[in-house]
């Protein structure tokens, strides 16, 4: 029997069934309050004075006539933050308020706490600061040169990456095809529907208590104990539920502010940034310029592939270190390639601040491998899904980083699923009737492929469960519920694990005083880690409930089993407890009701040299495949039908699971056709849905969804993570399906309707057509 | 075997713990794995200050996937994970 046959005999009562989400009737008819909806007696409203600069030294900050404002309570500056005056991750690069110098419009120097809203906002206005502006630096190939003016006193490349395996060289002189381009990509904003919000206060006990959207209420406690110079104990972070987060929420940005302005007025503090300020202040994805020579012999198989990568951090690093990492292990897709060697630079600029952003850094690199892949297999006349099929990773592959494949591999078979899909079987018909004369169609397949969790980094979750006198269980587990469907997988594992009706299960989420540490909603882990936590913990509750009820019963523990959540007796079934009865005993006799447990992140001793996490233990795979339509008078491109074959191991809940995936392809749409945060000179000018366009319903594509179910031998019942690989092909098969309507290739990302037109017209040589904007 | 106790003697039956530290905490060490010999009553808190590790105050200590308090006790055994502030993707 194959391990994903094993999975189809194992008989399991919650997981695998699309199990009704838990938070989705609250959600959907406006019931849910997120934590931007919240409002305390006494409240005080908060705003932050941030910088009118996107480059300047700081000569001065007066604050007396913002405090002279009615309704002003506080108004805080560097002078006011007892601790490290910086945030960020990993690395705290990043004032709480800038004290010397400014590096985007961003940047915070004051935080005031008033009475209303306006009169914090007039403050803000009214915080003056003498600058002494310095040359913005925006290109971030520029700020790489030596004389470059300096964003940071230690130079403008925050972290340079060489990964060399093979020898590209020898490989690229007896290579059949060489192909080499450079390719860019926009900053795309995260555009959640919450904005970044918070109250912050203090409890009975003086210490703080912050009602944060985050995706990791741990590490939020720690950097706001960090900045506060107090233990992280005395700092309590709830973070569910969030508004959209899609790895923008993953970096502090209203807690340690709402937490020293609570500290300070002792009242209850709130905080809600603007759509225009979330657009200037919030983390967007990294802008990438890959340069990309990829070999192939005469049969189709790459033989080398060299890389270039330009990623544009911005003023701070935030994760921009780890994002180049991915960028690097996804440049060469889910390939075998023996000779490889990338060059990745993370460049400071002044352009906003780059971070977590969904694909982590493989969206980029994915468009890039994928159109040389295209091009390659044009000039070898040779089908673009057989050469993919020919190329990609099989279980018991060495990867590309020359490490052993451990996890389980569905690529090959999602290719198939490809490869058999309506869309492509009938796609001669599809290109064959587009709705107008000048209009053309085209379809591509292409392939993608993600570690999930964090490489080589250490990883960690724990869970506890409680059983309640009722007989029901809280499970406490810190990954926030993001709109991913956690808390409801985390109820079916529970369920499953704990034999009771999921109804019995309350997940306690992301709250720091409740939970332990599960980890971040990050790196389409929050399933693997928390449910394997889960899984770690509920042995521990069933042996108590076995111990009590083998008292209760007179009997010997080994003697009785689970049925229903009920223990029964095996040698005598009328011998029957309900968890009920169980938890009663348990409460009345103060015994332990409580366990806890951890699960430690399987991983590869060592990141490959030249890397901080490559390799990771285990990969999300898919395929993809797309239908477009494109305008030719316009430019304008409609993607018309869209498949995807994810492979993301057991599938937990169905419903949860296509959702994920269709949302993942229409993020994906904005990133291939719309979304670029226009910043010239350091100033944002698409800060709002006026002038930032995502998709909207009348975007969307007919999309099928046809999973490859593996058995992945460290998931929770054999799952992977998900959230992510559906967006990271969208961008590559929509430009290749571009090319294979119009014979007009985009080496730009997002294929906006002027770069369209554009490339169909120097295709049929008639050169530029005026706009230089837009490269 | 490194000995880290009180006045440079053991207290009471030690705990042995094998630590492993990663990241840039383990800068000024040579080995990213130390073998400690801890007081009876040893603490988290206790094997910090025990290692010569930056930023202490704001780093992970883990057992068995579970993150320890600073009065959580050790046991003779521990495999305990020094971890920094991290994440990836």
């Amino acid at each position: 029997m194959t391990e994903t046959a094993a999975v189809g005999a194992q008989k399991l009562e919650w997981v695998g069934k699309s199990v009704v989400r838990k938070d989705g009737a609250g959600k959907v008819t406006g019931e849910t309050k997120f934590f931007s909806d919240m409002s305390f007696p006494n409240m005080l409203f908060a705003k932050a004075a941030r910088s009118r600069y996107p480059h300047a030294r700081i000569k001065g900050i007066n604050t007396k006539k913002a405090e002279a404002i009615p309704g002003v309570v506080a108004v805080l500056t560097h002078k006011d933050v007892p601790g490290v005056n910086g945030f960020g991750i990993v690395v705290p690069d990043q004032p709480v308020l800038c004290h010397d110098k400014v590096r985007y419009l961003g940047d915070a120097i004051a935080v005031i706490a008033a009475e209303t809203m306006e009169a914090a906002e007039r403050a803000a206005q009214l915080v003056e600061v003498e600058y002494e502006p310095l040359p913005v630096v925006s290109d971030p190939v520029e700020a790489m040169k030596p004389d470059a003016p300096k964003v940071h006193e230690k130079g403008n490349i925050q972290r340079h990456a060489t990964v060399r395996v093979g020898d590209v060289e020898k490989a690229f002189r007896e290579a059949a095809v060489v192909v080499e381009n450079t390719y860019r990509t926009g900053r795309q904003m995260h555009m959640f529907l919450e904005i970044e919000a918070g109250v912050g206060m203090l409890d009975e006990e003086g210490n703080i208590v912050l009602y944060v959207g985050g995706q990791s209420p741990y590490r939020d406690q720690m950097q706001v104990s960090r900045a506060l110079g107090i233990k992280p104990e005395q700092v309590r972070v709830i973070s569910t539920p969030v508004g959209g987060a899609f790895g923008g929420k993953e970096e502090n940005t209203v807690q340690i502010h709402l937490a020293m302005l609570a500290l300070k007025t002792k009242r209850p503090v709130k905080m809600v940034w603007t759509r225009e300020e979330s657009g200037v202040t919030g983390i967007k994805r990294h802008p990438m310029i890959v340069t990309m020579k990829t070999a192939a012999d005469r049969s189709g198989r790459i033989v080398a592939n060299q890389v270039r990568i330009v990623a544009d951090t911005g003023a701070y690093a935030s994760l921009g270190p780890t994002v180049l990492d991915v960028a690097i292990e996804n440049s060469c897709g889910p390939y075998r390639i023996p000779n490889i060697d990338i060059d990745a630079y993370l460049v400071y600029t002044n352009n906003g601040v780059a971070g977590a952003f969904r694909g982590f850094g493989a969206p980029q690199v994915n468009f890039t491998v994928e159109s040389n892949l295209d091009i390659i297999a044009e000039k070898l006349g040779m089908d673009r899904l057989e050469i993919r099929k020919k190329n990609v990773l099989r279980e018991g592959d060495i990867g590309p980083f020359g490490y052993k494949l451990l996890g389980s591999i569905g690529i090959y078979e999602t290719l198939q699923k490809a490869e058999r899909s309506d869309v492509w079987r009938n796609r001669e018909r599809y290109k064959s009737t587009p709705s107008a004369p000048w209009c053309k169609r085209g379809i591509a397949v292409t392939t993608a492929v993600k570690g999930f969790g964090f490489g080589a980094l250490p990883d960690f979750g724990a869970a506890s469960i409680q059983i309640t006198p009722t007989g029901k269980f809280v499970v406490g587990i810190s990954c926030p519920e993001i709109g991913q469907g956690a808390v409801t997988a985390y109820s079916q594992i529970a369920a499953e694990a704990l034999h009771c009706d999921i109804s019995d299960v309350y997940i306690a989420s992301a709250d720091t005083l409740l939970a332990p540490d599960t980890g971040s909603s990050s790196a389409s882990m929050a399933l693997v880690r928390g449910g394997n936590a889960i899984l770690a913990a509920a042995p521990k509750m069933n042996d108590l409930l076995l111990k009590t009820a083998a008292k209760i019963f007179g009997e010997r523990k080994e003697e009785l089993r689970f049925k229903g959540s009920h223990v029964v007796s095996i040698k005598n079934p009328k011998k029957s407890a309900t968890y009920a009865e169980i938890a009663q005993y348990m409460h009345r006799t103060s015994s332990e009701t409580k366990v806890v447990a951890g699960f430690n992140v399987p991983r590869v001793d060592k990141p490959v040299k030249g890397s901080l996490e490559i390799p990771h233990w285990s990969y999300m795979y898919a395929s993809a495949v797309a239908l477009v339509e494109v305008n030719t008078l316009t430019g304008a491109t409609k993607v018309l039908k869209f498949f995807l074959s994810p492979d993301s191991g057991k599938i937990i809940n169905p419903q949860s699971y296509t959702g994920q995936c269709e949302g993942a392809i229409v993020q994906g749409l904005g990133f291939a056709l719309t979304e670029d945060t226009q910043i010239e000179n350091g100033i944002v000018r698409t800060n709002n849905f006026t002038t930032y366009i995502i998709p909207t319903i009348c975007d969307i594509p007919e999309i099928e969804v046809d999973p490859v179910e593996t058995y992945e031998k460290i998931g929770p019942f054999g799952a992977k993570g998900l959230g992510e690989i559906g967006i990271i092909p969208v961008g590559s098969v929509v430009a290749n399906a571009l090319y294979d309507a119009t014979g007009a290739r985009v080496f730009t990302l997002p294929a906006t309707p002027e770069r369209v037109y554009k490339a169909i017209r120097e295709k049929k040589g008639l050169g530029d057509f005026a706009s230089k904007s837009q490269s | 075997m490194k000995h880290c106790t009180e006045g440079g003697k053991p207290v009471g039956n030690p705990v042995r713990v094998r630590v492993k530290i990663f990241g840039a905490p383990m800068l000024a060490l040579e080995s990213n794995e130390l073998m400690l010999e801890l007081g009876e009553e040893a603490t988290t808190e206790d094997l910090l200050k025990s290692i010569p590790v930056k930023d202490r105050d704001y780093l992970y200590i883990v057992r068995e996937g579970i993150r320890l308090k600073p009065s959580t006790k050790l046991k003779d055994g521990d495999e305990i994970l020094v971890v920094p502030p991290i994440a990836g993707g």
